[in-house]
């Protein structure tokens, strides 16, 4: 069921003057002004789907694209599905730091991995091999109240007790929750795919309307608080399909979904301030 | 009043000027001889730095250089037991790697930047000499050319691989090295990270890139790779970003009540500092201020696993591996109500630096005994290479206290000092701190150091000698007041401490040598 149907009240939101509950909104401010989302309509969050993201650092002229990544999603059983993700983080030099992971998750409320691949390496193209040793290739998996992370030739175990996610599946877990019903989520977060950042809480937050460029988007966030982390928010559509996330100075805008592409822009401005970065050279793709 | 300069005159001929491209041994040597008044054989000699601990030919260690960016070395929860007051940082944070690395090393708890600003505090760890010396009194300049960097000096005594990750900052007006170019720090290699200047989005790339080198490594040559952490210097934009422009006054933006961290005891503060200085006005609120903290600590715990993520490849390999740790400054966190870096006090200043090895390095020990700043990295990585350190070094090899078979000296420093925004000057002596500014003339943006065209430093003779211009000093005693709330600078009583440092300042300055060829693209 859209959320859309379930929620009794929605309200448009100036984002130059947002309230308490829009304060991670203003964020994105500048980007929604020139934000055109995927034509799409009706989501299956529990299919089989792919989405691509703009990755953004906020700066206090208001921010720039520094990155992309893609979520897909394989659905398998009632019990489980698969999630790649695949990320691109522009560097200098003509460089990029490239991420790949295969993901193996429960379909509960958290999308909790259960064993994945995952490599990173710098090169200039995603099929060029590493750069100066920086290739490397691992696996994770959550066994028996323990978080194994392995390479070919020894295993690491860290305790790992209690409800868990990681912070790309949580990506796919916010569009599989109802709304404002969600109760709060704690758990201990596994940060990229080898990390443990303990004493998380994933709540719903609100609801907004917030205009871009091709009309006005309904908008339900949850927020997520906890170590290592600057807190969170995310904002999915009506269809529950994943659309802004915020954290701190970063964000990520749903770009293309299920091959159908929408508009992110490259920077967008906001009133705030000077651009640390003017000049320096480090936003040099 | 005296016109007494502040350095001894001096002048450098074109012809002991450093090119890095075409760098040799003799050219760094005979441009630190002429400018010390010694001749190239007064150095000691390479066959000496070959023996002092150890042939060429024997297996060195791998070095491991972890710098992150404004870490306050109270926000480390592994030192809680030393920064007891439940407003400093520990209190407030989980780094489980950190504390592991503090338990199985050495710290020094009185550690001291040379300078609480990015750039120029990153051009002492790297060359052992002052910021004034190399040129880099402010962000955004490059190191004198007659100065050599680490990678260099390593380049050029030993066979060690020299690999740098992160941010540098200390090339002109960047931050990340490139792979070539004018923009390739001379005698590194680079793993090409950056894009932004955000840790958030840099940092994983700096953590994955440099655990990737030393789980690949082959062991066949030892490598020095610095691995150097924007984090949580993000919070540098959080200011920009957030404050007033984001977030109404008494807005507890994330809802977290009790668990925002509780202000400093010096948040009020009433006396008066030296010119140019003052509390930061852009936070309208008490809750403002927490929230700033809340988010800060956040990022200390994300440089926290990025720390964790090298170490844990460093232990894999369990090879023999020096790690030293450190940040290039603190950060301000409301106390004086500050943010960021810049002033005198000590959160600015001091910073953590551990020193990690399992086969060289005591664990466990908790230094609250040795004044040490890091001007001593360099010569102390040095020592672990088995060479001498450059010539004219301002920091002292700390080596003797963390080795597990060394034999400590009996006598060192009593004083450590700390230049900021520029003309700023702080002596800190093992119970109180002393803090100073000349006053100066002229564009603040580079005004302080000679370009190569001789254009002559604008510092006003003699107002920094005689102190008439009031307020221009600092003294707090540490012992009694660690949080800096009482300045005795002005205390009939604690005249003859004032003299004292003033005079251990006009010694010190009296060695250094300003850097006269910065500004390198």
């Amino acid at each position: 069921m859209d959320m859309a149907k379930k929620s009794s009240m929605t309200a448009t939101v100036d984002l130059a003057s947002a309230g308490a509950t829009d304060f991670a909104l203003r964020g994105l401010k500048g980007l929604t002004e020139q934000y055109m989302p995927p034509p799409l309509g009706e989501f299956t969050p529990e299919g089989s789907w792919n989405q691509s993201y703009a990755m953004y650092v906020l700066i206090p002229h208001g921010a720039r694209r520094v990155g992309e990544f893609t979520l897909a999603r394989e659905a398998k059983d009632s019990a489980g599905f698969t999630l790649n993700v695949q990320t691109r983080r522009y560097s200098v030099s003509g460089f990029s730091q490239f991420e790949r992971a295969e993901i193996q998750c429960k379909n509960d409320a958290l999308a909790s991995p259960v064993s994945w691949l995952f490599d990173t390496k710098l090169a200039q193209e995603a099929g060029d091999p590493p750069y100066l040793q920086s290739g490397r290739r691992r696996s994770g998996a959550v066994r028996d109240g323990m978080l194994l992370i392995g390479d070919k030739i020894r295993t690491y175990r860290t305790a790992l007790q209690g409800a868990y996610s990681n912070e790309w599946t949580l990506l796919e877990a916010v569009q599989r929750l109802p709304g404002e019903r969600t109760p709060p989520l704690p758990y201990t977060l596994i940060d990229e795919y080898d990390l443990l950042q303990p004493s998380h809480r994933l709540a719903y937050r609100d609801q907004v309307v917030v205009p871009v460029k091709s009309g006005s988007l309904k908008l339900h966030s949850y927020c997520d608080l906890g170590a290592g982390v600057i807190p969170t928010t995310y904002w999915v559509d009506e269809h529950h399909r994943l659309v802004f996330v915020c954290t701190g100075l970063q964000v990520y805008a749903l770009n293309a979904a299920n091959g159908r592409t929408g508009s992110c822009p490259d920077r967008y401005n906001s009133s705030v301030g000077p651009d640390p970065l003017r000049n320096s050279g480090d936003a040099e793709k | 009043m005296p016109k007494n300069k502040m350095y001894p005159s001096q002048k450098v001929s074109s012809e002991t000027t450093f090119e890095p491209h075409d760098a040799s041994r003799r050219s760094f040597i005979k441009a630190g001889a002429a400018v010390s008044g010694l001749s190239v054989l007064d150095r000691p000699s390479l066959a000496a730095a070959m023996t002092k601990t150890g042939s060429r030919t024997g297996k060195k260690p791998n070095i491991v250089f972890i710098i992150s960016d404004q870490l306050n070395i109270d926000a480390i929860a592994g030192y809680k037991s030393h920064y007891r007051h439940p407003a400093y940082g520990g209190h407030w944070v989980k780094t489980p790697h950190l504390d592991r690395l503090a338990q199985e090393g050495y710290s020094f708890l009185e550690s001291h930047t040379a300078d609480p600003v990015c750039s120029p505090s990153r051009s002492c760890m790297f060359t052992g000499r002052m910021a004034i010396e190399t040129g880099v009194v402010q962000i955004n300049i490059g190191l004198d050319k007659n100065i050599p960097n680490m990678g260099q000096w390593f380049e050029q005594y030993t066979d060690y691989r020299r690999i740098y990750c992160g941010k540098w900052h200390i090339g002109g007006h960047w931050n990340y090295p490139r792979v070539s170019g004018p923009r390739k720090i001379p005698g590194f290699d680079t793993l090409p990270v950056g894009g932004s200047g955000m840790g958030i989005y840099t940092d994983p790339q700096v953590s994955n890139s440099a655990s990737s080198f030393i789980a690949n490594d082959h062991g066949d040559t030892p490598y020095l790779l610095v691995a150097s952490l924007m984090n949580p210097h993000d919070i540098c934009y959080w200011a920009m970003n957030l404050d007033g422009k984001r977030s109404t006054p008494q807005e507890d933006i994330y809802q977290l009540g009790d668990q925002l961290p509780v202000l400093p005891p010096n948040f009020h503060y009433h006396y008066k500092e030296p010119q140019g200085e003052g509390p930061y006005r852009g936070f309208h609120s008490d809750t403002q201020w927490r929230n700033y903290t809340y988010d800060y600590y956040r990022m200390v715990e994300d440089i926290d696993e990025h720390v964790g993520r090298i170490m844990n490849a460093i232990r894999e390999r369990n090879d023999d591996t020096i790690v030293i740790f450190t940040s290039d400054h603190g950060e301000g966190l409301g106390r004086h109500q500050r943010i960021e870096k810049w002033h005198p006090y000590q959160t600015s200043v001091k910073v953590p630096l551990i020193v990690w090895s399992p086969k060289h390095v005591k664990p466990g020990v908790l230094d609250t005994e040795h004044l040490v700043a890091n001007v001593d990295i360099m010569p102390t990585l040095c020592d672990y290479a088995g060479i001498e350190a450059p010539p004219l070094q301002r920091g002292h090899n700390l080596r003797p206290w963390v080795d597990r078979n060394a034999d400590p000296p009996r006598q060192w420093r009593t004083n450590v000092y700390s230049e900021w925004q520029i003309t700023g000057r702080n002596v800190r002596t093992k119970r109180y701190k002393w803090a100073m500014r000349y006053q100066y003339s002229g564009d603040f943006q580079k005004p302080f150091v000679r370009k190569t065209d001789g254009k002559a430093m604008q510092f006003v003779p003699g107002h920094g000698e005689e102190f008439t211009e009031y307020p221009n000093e600092l003294l707090f005693d540490l012992e009694k007041d660690p949080w800096e709330i009482n300045n005795l600078a002005d205390d009939p009583a604690y005249a003859s401490v004032v003299k004292e440092h003033r005079q251990i300042l006009r010694e010190w300055e009296a060695k250094l040598i300003p850097g006269v060829n910065y500004d390198r693209n």
